[in-house]
């Protein structure tokens, strides 16, 4: 059995933006106040999540990935196996990339911006934009 | 005031702003809070060029190559 663990150096602070984010990664995740963890066998796990991934999506081997409320912030509980072989380093990097991006379009929009250009490369992305900002 | 923002997302995640001339360093800090209901609370590891942000964050998050 893989244990869980919480990756807190990721943290996520808004809900649809992170449910938004799994989905452009071809994932459909779950929402709910207390959602239970499942392992690879069907055993239901300790863990408990307010965002959930189910493993039958992530790979044949893999556990349900969470995400837990803390008060602040939705942190990913990830199976160690999941987090060497499927949820790698890259993958959440990938997932945090998303996120930061999505969440930084909604800024700018209800922020009124005017966004100018949108520059994707190999290093990530730059956006330029005009702002309206009160002092 | 109208400001002209660049905002900076690297492929692992992290965020930088930066406001291009006029009253900058005034305007970075009503953005960064802005953007920090989104994205996190600021003791964040992955939020901390945001937070720190300084003219030497600056210069390093410009020297990144974007390759359009």
């Amino acid at each position: 059995m893989s244990a869980y663990k919480e990756f807190r150096n990721i943290q996520f602070a808004n809900a649809e933006l992170l449910m938004r984010a799994l989905k452009e990664l071809g994932l459909k995740p779950e929402i709910g106040p207390s959602l239970i963890l499942y392992g690879y066998q069907g055993d239901a796990r300790q863990q408990r999540a307010q965002i959930v991934v189910r493993r039958q999506q992530i790979g044949t081997s893999s556990n349900d990935l969470g995400f837990a409320w803390n008060g602040q912030a939705f942190i990913p509980i990830i199976s160690e196996y999941d987090a060497r072989n499927t949820l790698t380093e890259e993958w959440r990097q990938s997932l945090l990339a998303m996120y930061s991006k999505l969440a930084v379009l909604r800024f700018l929009e209800a922020k009124g911006a005017s966004i100018r250009q949108i520059q994707a490369g190999e290093a990530g992305i730059a956006i330029y934009a005009t702002v309206e900002v009160k002092l | 005031m109208k400001m002209a923002v660049q905002i900076i997302i690297t492929k692992d995640g992290q965020v930088s702003a930066d406001v291009i001339g006029g009253r900058g360093d005034l305007c970075i800090t009503h953005i960064l809070a802005g953007l920090e209901e989104l994205l996190g609370p600021a003791d964040n590891t992955k939020l901390k060029p945001e937070y720190q942000f300084d003219t030497e964050v600056t210069a390093i998050l410009r020297s990144q190559e974007v390759k359009a």
